[in-house]
């Protein structure tokens, strides 16, 4: 208390000055950069006054001061600021640090920022500047393979494409691996929607020992998202702008026409529909003879050059006509200044990004505005406010209806009284042209978020601060979905239909904490306290409005505005409910402890109570202990004069998780949409609340990290770099596990199963060159990460899921976790070509094909092949036989079935290099990956024929195995002798796709390795004095190539893909299935600074 | 005191203010900020509190009877109950695995993933929903107080909730035998962990005693509102004791392990015994006493008029009850009808059980699949010719998407392949065609319990019971309907027919009744199985393909014991409405016409029941054909056909198709899983269901399959 009032006085008398009358004088200097360049428009304040003046275009300044102890305040947005106490100066020169270089000493840990130095977890930090050198609207995909550790995956290509970041794998397995994100201290969903040129700086934590201050969500990491600060100084405005071409890279491509109509000729004869096949086509000659009744068609003129005229056919390709060259556009304008009393900071972004699939676009705005008011002395008022509003448009359809239809239009009737080939016809009526049915869909949704805080910071004597802060968002989503009459194919019978789907949510945040830098009397010891309190709440609200077959007059416009004149009362739907909300309550303290900087220590707790769990689990405790050494500060070094910085880190901590839907533990009741239908209507009904057994046991799922790292810098750290080894445990995994089906419920939320990942990072990086005008740096990071299922439910070695639905197999099991293996298995029969002739014993006289003894039959696995007969036959996909405890030679998923690829990558990373010589810079930004595995769900789908003929197949079946020859009058006969069967099949690479289900199998797993130029830029700042004229302080100009170049062996579109299913339980990690195309884009931007 | 000290120590006290107000901010934490709540959600007080708000809990459970048990449409009917008798079949090429193993009483190696895991899942999901209901109910203030002799709106709906749980008990236990039986909600591991599968009879046996305590608490059918056939009334619930009894007192393959009493008639070393408990007379005699009071009591009446006119086109009541049901009525035969909303998707009548089309999602009639098929043995073998339900119950004709009508195709396949289908329910007599052009929307209800079905369980009972005459009489009203009272035959057929009747082979036609009255309504499957013949009747359907095929692949024809002839090929004719109406026919969709052979529209009103409408509402571009087709030969042929190929008649495909492996009895034919050799031997037929995969891994290891079955 002695000190607090001593501390107290000395400020009272500061306050109310008490201080002698001087005579006032001239102080003179020059303000410039560490170039030695002028620094012109430079803030020059007498601090605790009025006085100031500002640079002149040569930084020159002219200030009068009141006393020789008086301190000069120098401030330039994007510069640290100094103080210099005049003392008996007439001229001050001073040198201004550039912010980058200054900020990255100090690091945002979480209710608070700590020096660089005195770090002891594992935290990495990703720069502004770093960020805004080339242009990407979204602060996610801006981190890709900059951060060891950290691995950055969008899902795919399209416009506002959900972005997933894992930090150091991630421990959960049915819950979300999301890091906690936060914005400005704000916890949200995402940062998808925070513009990269209004960052300041990215912070990830790491290990448990930082993360651990978020202890409840913290055990994912914790992404901290610093938007830019206002800053003292004159106003000034910047202009970002740009402007994209993006161009599509690669399509799937699909059989020409001959291919197209031949393989569909010889599975539909398969299905007896060859002939009606033949009569839509114009094909062959016997028709007009055979045709089992009449009328006869009229064949002669409908295609005189028989199948062969589909060889030289105009055709189209539907998959391209769907995705083409597309433009985008962004522009930020950010207006800042402000004195030591008031700092503003406003910034508007606006992105027009139009997609490269026909009929998908976003565009967004954003404003963040930032006040910082001093009241008083040592009080402090920070006001923020996000704006964000965001439409995408998106086109429904998806890749493989687009790559199923015909190239080419059938000539003839195909809904003739004798054919069943109207059964088919959604893959060759135009009535179902994919590109129609995506013009006749319109899906738009809308989202804005608004958020604002308030923080009130008092100084309450040096070094012992308070600070509350109350931040409050809110969410409202609308999606408008119309389904037009042509994609319903009610053309003129009825009107389309409309939906639209509403949310809103609700959250706020309330936080006290003080902190207390301890004041020694000996600079050795060095103590922060730091304490606090925090209140969590969110919660929201979802309705629906549904109205179907609208006038077939209206267009979507009219349904939206006018969605009472619904044409079908029994159909129209409406629904509003809330949620339940998720709560959190929390106390935690930090210290930081070091001595004589060479031996730090920092020690976490926090204690969280969730509303997601039952009273008596709802508290939970987590500690986490850190410890450096400085070793480059120890006497044995400092004559070492190469090593400039050299640290060890351990740490150990907790943290927590409790991500999982609220009212799981307690048996409720709710409304549902209207279903039993007695007395002919829709019956609204209860329903049990959770369609999951509830479970009252229910507690945090818990991570342990341990980690050990080593920072390092070398030669005046031109070298530095940092190595990170960690072994994570996460417990008592929130896992839906399945219950026996006779409970009435298939799952239960538990606690069950335990994880791990263990993995090594290393990032490094210097200053190659670095003289006056040419500057070339480079930096390079790479991880490796193993991820490992150290147990599931009890009693369980091993879970098998599926992705797929009756038509695959093996079905319901082709993705598993195993104990001992990595999270998210591919599983399938191993892929062994297609059956020969030689496989078999042939009988001439009834064309029976025989498999030959200790020949496994892979015949079963693959449903129907109409017409033929059943069992193998030469051509059919042919698989390995594994084992023989359920059947000795038959192919079965029990024997047969097991694990054919893995999605984890061995190794992640990225290289960066920068160069620049004098206003030119350069940027080549790599990233890759290593070793993963890709599930080509395209490959798959597109390679069997699902009793469905006359779909399009990929072209990797175009070298089919052929049954079928074609006669010289052009008729397809079918092929029976081995020896001509060989003949015919000389060119043949692939087994023919007729079967009836989907068999998984090692064929679709590909490696997924790649390597990517993902962002090449060259820009040229023009010359100041050259600008200047123009009152323009920087001018900037660049071009950038986003995804300039890939190397991959990956077949599909694009190696970095995962798209399944995010709304299952089970993860489907590597699965390529319909994924948007990733576009590459040329980019000509400008950065303007007036 | 200087002024510096005295605003040093105002400055204090208010920092120290300050500070304490922070620091009780920091302290005071609301206790109850955890506890949340959303307005959304209610606790089962509010929903039990009174009729109104249980009866949504209660729909909540029928929904689930309707949407995820398959025991009427999709899943476990679709795939077991309704296919693979001795007469009904489905219309592909049996293949390995899937639905197909069951189905053929497993004709390969048996995966546990080819069992109707859906179903499973959803009638316990359903089971466990109404103990939660009963519960509830039963800890209730308002039901306890309430009498438990009468009907009131609060036992209403408790019966209803006990006869929803007590129809998955029946379905359960007649398709897989032993299960697990749970009647108290399953909230917790500890509530399952020791559950393990429970002897059939006992869970039978409790189920029967609880729909006997709630049967007098139930309203009747019909009374008060909303309490008709779309809901379970009373007299669902009577004839859901007579139907459990049945089963109950009927046969059933039981496991090896078996030790309990019975008269066993059919074993196999691995798949079982074929056993009828020593009391079945017990459950006939419970059985005959609730079958009477549904027939006798209830307010469900047989249909036995057709008010239609012209009468001389109609005059089948049969008909009429499939026609309400296509009219989105409830007919007054109706017990139970599990209901279908029109436009909601998914509605499998006429899509998977009707007359077939080939056309598209949307047509003129749209697309239907054609799910229940009929053996050519039971349409020429089985039915009179008189007889007035074989043209509502089997199509020879086909849809074909354009307002045309195609002849079938007996070769496997589907829509107008796939051979003689079911032709109860049809796109084309839906009277409001504003859901006929759209595939499975037609909002037509799924009968679940009809009074023709009770009638004829009753006659079963007394003849089982040596009640000859009492089974007699039953068995008249339904024959009376079936036949056309204008017939000179009518008296033979029905009277004499039924009065020659007695003993075994009273018992026998009314077994035979069944299949005439029932057939595609998924009852005959396991009736024979009840009745212990499964495994003879599928001898006696192997015997007559094969001798049926033989013939058609010697002769060109078979004529069958009755009389009836099948040929190799017929011949047919397109016939446009302009024809047609030259010939009189002025309506391309026929009805019942007792059309001489002689008459020149004979071709076209024989079969009856069949044809196409023609005036759909079709957008501009679609071109209707307005055709139909005519049929010679179906039942005999001219000696010279010169005369039908002058006519334009073509010869059509027709018993030629059936020359195949596909339809004989061989391992990859009908029933592959019991040839001949199996019955020869006294094995039983293997027509049980494994207990899916996942229950088995789940349960570690308290459930384990039996019948040779694998565990995995």
């Amino acid at each position: 208390m002695k000190k607090i009032l001593k501390v107290f006085l000395l400020l009272l008398v500061f306050i109310t000055g008490t201080s002698g009358v001087f005579a006032q004088r001239t102080v003179t200097g020059t303000v410039s950069d560490s170039e030695k360049q002028p620094v012109v428009g430079a803030n020059v304040v007498v601090k605790g006054t009025t006085i100031g003046a500002i640079t002149d275009i040569n930084g020159k300044y002219s200030i009068n001061i009141p006393s020789p102890e008086s301190i000069i305040v120098f401030s330039f947005i994007g510069y640290l600021n100094r103080e210099i106490t005049v003392g008996n100066n007439t001229v001050i020169d001073i040198t201004l640090e550039t912010e980058a270089m200054a900020l990255s000493e100090v690091v945002v840990v979480g209710y608070g920022t700590q020096k660089k130095t005195n770090l002891t977890g594992s935290v990495a930090t990703v720069q502004g500047e770093a960020l805004t050198s080339y242009p990407i609207p979204n602060a996610a995909m801006a981190m890709q393979g900059k951060i060891a550790g950290v691995t950055i995956t969008s899902i795919d290509g399209r416009p506002d494409a959900t972005v997933r970041i894992r930090v150091r794998g991630g421990g959960s397995i049915t819950q979300s691996n999301d890091p906690l994100f936060l914005v400005d201290g704000f916890p949200v969903g995402n940062i998808n929607d925070i513009p990269a040129t209004q960052i300041e700086s990215i912070n990830i934590l790491k290990d448990a020992s930082s993360a651990a201050i978020y202890g409840a969500r913290g055990a994912n990491g914790v992404v901290i998202i610093t938007t830019k600060a206002p800053k003292i100084g004159k106003m000034n405005i910047t202009y970002d702008g740009n402007y994209q071409i993006k161009v599509p890279t690669k399509y799937i491509g699909v059989l020409n026409p001959y291919d197209f109509v031949r393989i569909q000729w010889e599975y539909g004869t398969l299905f007896s529909l060859g002939d009606a096949w033949a009569l839509a086509y114009g094909l062959g000659t016997h028709l007009t003879t055979s045709f089992p009744s009449p009328p006869y068609p009229d064949y002669s003129t409908l295609n005189p050059g028989g199948i062969d005229s589909y060889r030289t056919a105009e055709f189209r390709d539907v998959t391209r006509e769907a995705i083409n060259t597309a433009y985008a556009q962004n522009h930020t304008i950010s207006i800042s200044g402000g004195d030591e009393k008031t700092k503003y900071r406003i910034s508007y972004d606006n992105v027009n990004d139009e997609g490269i699939r026909i009929k998908s676009s976003q565009e967004r705005n954003n404003i963040l505005a930032k006040l910082q008011q001093k009241i008083t002395k040592g009080l402090v008022l920070d006001l923020d406010l996000f704006y964000r509003n965001n439409v995408v448009y998106s086109s429904g359809t998806s890749s493989t209806s687009l790559m199923n239809f015909t190239p080419v239009t059938p000539l003839g009737d195909i809904s003739g009284e004798n054919t069943q080939l109207g059964m088919y016809e959604a893959n060759i009526r135009p009535a179902f042209d994919p590109i129609e049915i995506i013009n006749d869909t319109y899906n738009k949704s809308v989202s804005q978020v608004y958020r604002g805080g308030a923080a009130l910071a008092w100084t309450v004597f040096e070094g012992f601060t308070l600070r509350s802060e109350y931040s409050t968002s809110q969410g409202f989503s609308s999606g408008y979905i119309w389904t037009g009459p042509f994609a319903k194919n009610t053309v003129g019978v009825e009107g389309g239909d409309a939906r639209i789907n509403t949310g809103k949510s609700k959250s706020y945040l309330l936080s006290n904490t003080i902190n207390y830098a301890v004041k020694f009397s000996t600079l050795d010891h060095q103590l922060d306290l730091m304490v606090g309190q925090e209140a969590n709440n969110s919660s929201s609200e979802s309705g629906y409005f549904l109205g179907t077959r609208y006038p077939v007059s209206f267009d979507y416009k009219r349904a939206f505005s006018m969605m009472n004149q619904y044409g079908n009362q029994t159909e129209v739907r409406i629904s509003n409910s809330f949620s339940e909300p998720d709560r959190m309550l929390s106390y935690f303290g930090r210290a930081n402890y070091g001595y004589k900087d060479r031996y730090l220590l920092t020690a976490t707790f926090r204690a969280d109570g969730s509303s997601n769990f039952a009273p008596n689990h709802r508290w939970a405790y987590f500690p986490a202990l850190s410890v450096a050494w400085r070793i480059s500060e120890e006497q044995f070094l400092k004559d070492v004069s190469f090593v400039s910085n050299l640290k060890l880190r351990l740490s150990y901590g907790e943290a927590g998780n409790d991500r999982i839907s609220s009212g799981l533990w307690k048996s409720e009741w709710s409304a549902s949409a209207n279903g039993y239908s007695y007395l002919d209507v829709g019956n609204l009904y209860y329903v049990p609340s959770s369609t999951m057994m509830t479970n009252p046991e229910l507690k945090w799922e818990t991570s342990i990290t341990r980690n050990v790292g080593i920072d390092f810098g070398l030669f005046e750290n031109r070298i530095y770099g940092t190595f990170d080894a960690y072994y994570n445990t996460t417990k008592d995994l929130l896992m839906v596990v399945q219950i026996p089906a006779y409970t009435g419920y298939t799952t239960q939320m538990q606690n069950a199963g335990e994880t791990s990942n263990k993995g090594i990072e290393l990032t490094i990086g210097g200053d190659i060159i670095k003289t006056k005008d040419l500057k070339i740096s480079a930096d390079f990071n790479i991880s490796f990460n193993k991820n490992r299922v150290e147990s599931l439910a009890e009693g369980m070695d091993y879970y098998y899921y599926g992705s797929g639905g009756v038509n695959m197999r093996p079905q319901g099991t082709n993705y598993g976790l195993i104990v001992g293996q990595p999270v998210g298995l591919f599983r399938g029969f191993i892929y062994d070509g297609y059956y020969t002739t030689s496989d078999f014993d042939y009988n001439p006289a009834t064309h029976a094909y025989t498999l030959k003894a200790g020949v496994a039959n892979s015949a079963t696995i693959q449903g129907t092949v109409p017409g033929l007969p059943s069992g193998c036959y030469p051509g059919m996909l042919k698989l390995k036989k594994l084992g023989t405890t359920n059947n000795a030679t038959v192919i079965n998923d029990l024997d047969d079935v097991t694990v054919i690829g893995d999605p984890n990558p061995k190794h992640t990373g990225g290289f960066n290099l920068n160069a620049s010589y004098k206003g030119i810079d350069m940027l080549l930004a790599f990233n890759w990956s290593y070793g993963n595995d890709i599930y080509n769900a395209d490959k798959s789908v597109n390679k069997y024929g699902a009793k469905n003929p006359f779909h399009n197949f990929s072209d990797a079946v175009a070298n089919w195995y052929k049954i079928f020859d074609i006669d010289e009058d052009g008729n397809l006969v079918r092929v029976y002798d081995p020896a001509e069967l060989d003949a015919l099949n000389t060119g043949t690479t692939t087994y023919y796709p007729f079967q009836e289900l989907e068999v998984i199998n090692s064929s679709i797993i590909e490696d997924g390795s790649f390597l990517r130029l993902n962002n090449v830029t060259l820009g040229y700042t023009l010359p100041a004095d050259l600008t200047k004229r123009i009152a323009i302080q920087k001018l900037r100009v660049y071009t950038t190539i986003y995804n300039a170049l890939l190397w991959t062996k990956y077949s599909g579109l694009d190696p970095e893909v995962s798209t399944g299913s995010t709304s299952s339980t089970y993860p489907f990690p590597g699965m390529d299935s319909g994924a948007y195309p990733r576009a590459r884009t040329f980019t000509f931007g400008v950065n303007v600074m007036f | 005191m200087t002024y510096n000290k005295f605003l040093k120590k105002e400055k204090m006290k208010r920092k120290i203010i300050y500070l304490g107000v922070i620091t009780a901010l920091f302290i005071t934490s609301c206790k109850d900020y955890l506890d949340v709540k959303s307005d959304s959600k209610f606790d089962s007080d509010f929903v039990f509190s009174n009729e109104y708000e249980a009866n949504k809990a209660v729909l909540g459970a029928y929904e689930l009877l309707r949407g995820s048990t398959g025991i009427h449409s999709n899943g476990l009917w679709y795939d077991q109950i309704a296919v693979q008798s001795d007469i009904e079949c489905p219309p592909e090429i049996p293949t390995y695995g899937g639905r197909y193993n069951p189905e053929n009483c497993y004709n390969s190696a048996v995966q546990l993933s080819d069992m109707p895991i859906g179903s499973w899942n959803g009638m316990y999901t359903l089971i466990n929903r109404c103990n939660i209901i009963i519960e509830a109910f039963e800890s209730n203030e308002a039901f306890i107080a309430v009498s438990k002799t009468e009907p009131s709106g609060l036992t209403h709906l408790y019966g209803e909730t006990v006869a929803l749980r007590a129809t998955c008990y029946f379905e359960l236990t007649r398709c897989w035998g032993d299960v697990i039986y749970s009647t108290k909600p399953i909230t917790s591991q500890a509530d399952y962990e020791g559950l393990t599968v429970t002897d059939r009879s006992e869970i039978q046996e409790a189920e029967i005693e609880k729909l006997i305590e709630v049967e007098p608490m139930m309203y009747q059918l019909n009374t008060g509102s909303g309490r008709t056939a779309e809901r379970m009334t009373r007299e669902f619930v009577q004839g859901l004791i007579g139907r459990m009894a049945l089963l109950r007192g009927g046969y059933a393959l039981r496991p090896v392990e078996y030790t309990g009493d019975g008269t066993v008639i059919q074993t196999h070393p691995e798949w079982g015994k074929m056993v009828r408990r020593t009391d079945y007379l017990d459950y006939y005699t419970t059985a005959n006493t609730y079958l009477k009071k549904v027939v006798n009591e209830g307010n469900a009446t047989l249909i036995t008029v057709d008010p239609r006119t012209p009468a001389s086109k109609f005059s089948n009541p049969f008909q009429l009850v499939f026609q309400k049901t296509m009219d989105n009525q409830l007919s007054t035969e109706s017990i139970y009808e599990v209901p279908e909303l029109p436009g909601a998707s998914s509605v499998e009548r006429p899509y998977a059980f009707g007359r077939p089309s080939d056309g598209g999602s949307t047509d003129y009639p749209p697309k239907a699949y054609g799910q229940i098929r009929f053996f050519p043995t039971f349409y020429y073998g089985m039915y009179n010719p008189k007889d007035l339900r074989r043209d509502v119950t089997v199509a020879v004709t086909a849809l074909g998407g354009k307002a045309n009508e195609k002849i079938m195709s007996l070769k496997k396949g589907n829509k107008s392949q796939g051979g003689l289908a079911l032709n109860k329910w049809d796109y084309c007599r839906m009277t409001d065609k504003t859901y006929a052009v759209k595939q499975r929307v037609s909002g037509i209800n799924a009968p679940y319990m009809r009074l023709d079905d009770m009638i004829l369980l009753l006659a079963e009972t007394e003849a089982v019971l040596s009640h000859d005459g009492p089974a007699r009489a039953e068995l008249l009203k339904i024959r009376q309907r079936a036949f056309d009272p204008d017939d000179p035959d009518y008296t033979a057929l029905t009277t004499t027919y039924v009065n020659s009747l007695s003993g075994d082979a009273l018992l026998s036609a009314i077994q035979d009744e069944r299949a005439l009255e029932l057939a595609g309504e998924g009852q005959r499957k396991y009736d024979l199985v009840r009745w212990g013949i499964l495994g003879k009747k599928i001898n006696e359907l192997q015997t007559q393909m094969g001798a049926m095929i033989d013939g058609l692949q010697t002769n060109g024809y078979y004529t069958f014991a009755n009389g009836n002839t099948i040929r190799k090929y017929i011949y047919t004719k397109i016939v446009n409405k302009a024809s047609a109406a030259t010939l009189g026919v002025a309506d391309l969709l026929t009805t019942s016409c007792d059309v001489l052979s002689t008459d020149p529209a004979y071709p076209l009103l024989y079969p009856a029941w069949r044809g196409t409408f023609t005036e759909w509402t079709a957008p501009a571009g679609v071109t209707l054909k307005k055709e139909m087709v005519a049929i010679e030969g179906l039942f005999g042929l001219p000696a010279d056909t010169t005369a039908l190929k002058t006519n334009g008649y073509v010869m059509t495909k027709w018993g030629v198709d059936l020359i195949s492996d596909v339809w004989r009895p061989v391992a990859t034919g009908i029933f592959g899983g019991y040839l001949p050799a199996s019955y020869t031997a006294g094995y039983p037929p293997r027509y049980i269901l494994a207990i899916p995969a996942t229950t088995i891994a789940y349960s570690n290891g308290m459930i384990t399959n039996s019948y040779g079955f694998p565990n995995q």
